[in-house]
């Protein structure tokens, strides 16, 4: 790994923080179940053009990135964008997922299986304390709707942030 | 369609890290833990969300930091109220004996019938002396923990294996009909002092069958007739300080249908005056005559500032959309235990998830799964009420939270319909302090379970800043 990757890495870290601290911010308001999944559209927008051998540390960074403002244990969280990134790659295979809808399609499916998966493990974890409901399913479909759209509008521009270009290889 | 190598090695990697993550691991855990230590580091990038705002924020801290005084006097006058009524009422259970106040701090974590009680040291507490609530009986010393003074271990009457002599008062007499081929009829009778004797002690049943709700077992009774009436605690004679307990109250006796049982063969069971799982705060240890009367005092001083830290709130947002966290700038060498209270103020706003090496996560009350002990403070009424475990719902969507109150004991007091009261978070269990603020609700009556919908004192969306419960430095600690 040379040192403009280093730095493109490092790089993500930040803006994936800002991501995941902007989503946080806004989710104080009354519209919190419409804010979208900032960090997550950035790590897909990124993994689109990303080599697939660096899905992992795309997983790992997006994690710590969120790790820092939300309560989930950091295991779960890197399982967490382990699936994600594990699923999207599978999709990549299938489809060209840097497409407008392709993209918005895969950030409404990955949002939920994410938020799924968080209710999940934080239901198991308590080992039985807390019940996991459907209805928690249903309560993300607003910011599914909402990280598609801005993946649909703004994922390119997402990938593109400065300092980026080290770590995305392939073509647009 | 085919993996490659890698792809099967991710795949497999990834299932370990499902099974990792839904059966935790303590020491993978904290290898985990320790990669993820640079998101403390970049927690602090969000510092520019943290100055936007932050006038706004800091007019409302000075606004609640305005009303504290107020508020910490209202909650010392509670705190003073609530252990005044943990002392009996009824001259006669106050002749012949001395009574020490003492507050439930916590319960054994295996046996949830074995509560820790703190009480002023020297006053000569000892095994075997009762545990009592106002006028109804609780349970009895077990033993005097040597390693701390002024703390002791009681066993409730709630616990298997518990026995106490009881006698029915007031008795309705339940008598077979000769000829009426098993029929009925019950003739109520007055029997002070002179009635049934019975032996109660453990719960019949499963304790959290809802639809019958907790019932003392009564047994071994000396006239199997009678089925209804007071029920008081009645020792034997050889029962040394034992004794003290007699006269105290444990509910009403009645039949008692469990379920697959015949209806026609019910049980007898005693239907408790207090919420033995979560509505015990404050008590009283009957000791004998010639020892002292102590309290009531203050024994927790919910505002020492010496059981509070400073945390500051690294950012007033979390990306979790179904949670309402907050990630703290306190690190475990702080003293701040996972379950402590985080106050502004003399207002609740939440306890402490976990406390990770660099930060800790705070649970703020509109987070569902958070629960603490409350009593509620009703307008006109000296003695605060137990309200038990309120377990927080998440929120109602009106601008409050909504807890769920099993409501184990109903609302007896403060006149016809719905009340309005203040909720307060109340003494019996580790981490949280009795007498902070946790808004105002309406409480409805008869038998739960409900749902209150509690407008919070402290809006905690915005807060950049708020003190964690440390707890006591024993040795200063009165009484």
């Amino acid at each position: 790994m040379n040192f403009a990757r280093i730095i493109g890495w490092l790089l993500f870290a930040v803006w994936a923080t800002w991501c995941f601290a902007l989503e946080g911010w806004l989710a104080t308001g009354s519209g919190a179940r419409w804010v979208p999944d900032l960090g997550l559209v950035l790590a897909l927008s990124v993994l689109a053009r990303a080599e697939a051998g660096d899905a992992i540390w795309i997983a790992l960074i997006a994690a710590i990135a969120r790790a820092a403002f939300g309560p989930e244990p950091p295991i779960v969280l890197l399982t967490g964008f382990s699936i994600v990134v594990f699923l999207a790659l599978a999709a990549r295979r299938a489809v060209e997922i840097s497409g407008a809808v392709s993209r918005a399609v895969l950030a409404l499916v990955l949002v939920l299986v994410f938020d799924t998966w968080l209710g999940l493990a934080q239901t198991m974890r308590a080992g039985g304390a807390e019940s996991f409901h459907s209805a928690a399913l249903v309560s993300s479909l607003p910011a599914a709707f909402t990280s598609a759209a801005l993946a649909l509008g703004f994922g390119p521009l997402l990938a593109r942030l400065p300092g980026l270009t080290p770590i995305r290889r392939r073509a647009w | 369609m085919g993996l490659s190598r890698s792809g099967t090695l991710f795949l497999i990697g990834l299932l370990a890290l499902i099974g990792l993550s839904l059966h935790p691991v303590a020491g993978v855990e904290s290898f985990v833990g320790v990669v993820f230590a640079p998101s403390r580091c970049l927690a602090e990038l969000a510092l520019p969300l943290r100055l936007v705002g932050a006038k706004s924020v800091r007019a409302a801290e000075v606004e609640t930091l305005a009303l504290v005084e107020s508020e910490r006097e209202r909650s010392r006058a509670l705190l003073l109220a609530a252990q005044a009524a943990a002392m009996p009422a009824e001259t006669a259970l106050l002749r012949g004996r001395a009574l020490v106040g003492a507050h439930v701090v916590g319960r054994e974590p295996k046996n949830v019938d074995r509560v820790l009680l703190r009480y002023p040291q020297d006053s000569g507490v000892g095994a075997g002396m009762p545990v009592v609530c106002g006028d109804v009986y609780v349970g009895r010393v077990i033993e005097v923990d040597p390693r701390e003074p002024g703390v002791c271990r009681a066993e409730l009457v709630t616990a298997r294996g518990f026995r106490v002599g009881a006698v029915v008062d007031a008795a309705d007499r339940v008598l077979a009909e000769a000829g009426t081929g098993g029929g009925e009829k019950r003739i109520s009778q007055t029997q002070v002092g002179g009635g049934a004797r019975f032996v109660v002690g453990g719960v019949l049943g499963d304790a959290r069958d809802r639809k019958i709700g907790l019932h003392l077992a009564a047994q071994i009774p000396s006239d199997p007739s009678v089925v209804r009436g007071d029920v008081r605690v009645a020792e034997d004679e050889s029962a040394g300080d034992a004794r003290l307990a007699d006269g105290f109250r444990l509910g009403s006796l009645e039949p008692v249908v469990l379920r697959g049982m015949d209806p026609k063969r019910p049980l007898t069971g005693v239907s408790p005056l207090l919420d033995y799982e979560s509505g015990l705060g404050q008590v009283a240890i009957v000791c004998p005559p010639q020892m002292s009367t102590a309290g009531p005092v203050l024994a927790i001083d919910p505002f020492d500032e010496n059981a509070w830290i400073d945390a500051r709130v690294l950012l007033a947002g979390d990306p979790s959309p179904r949670r309402g966290t907050r990630k703290l700038a306190i690190s475990e060498g702080s003293g701040v235990l996972a379950g402590a209270a985080l106050s502004v103020g003399a207002r609740f706003i939440g306890r402490i998830g976990k406390v990770n090496v660099w930060s800790a996560d705070a649970r703020l009350l509109a987070d569902a799964g958070v629960s603490f002990h409350a009593m509620a403070r009703i307008e006109g009424v000296a003695e605060p009420f137990a309200l038990g475990l309120l377990d927080s719902l998440g929120t109602d969507g009106q601008g409050g939270v909504a807890f769920r109150w099993p409501a184990t004991i109903p609302v007896s007091v403060g006149g016809d319909g719905a009340v309005q009261v203040e909720v307060w978070t109340a003494a019996g269990e580790p981490g949280v302090p009795p007498g902070l603020f946790v808004g105002t609700t309406e409480l409805p009556r008869g038998g739960g379970p409900f749902v209150l919908h509690v407008r919070l004192a402290q809006d905690a969306n915005e807060l950049v800043h708020c003190s964690a419960w440390r707890g006591h430095d024993k040795r200063t600690e009165t009484p």
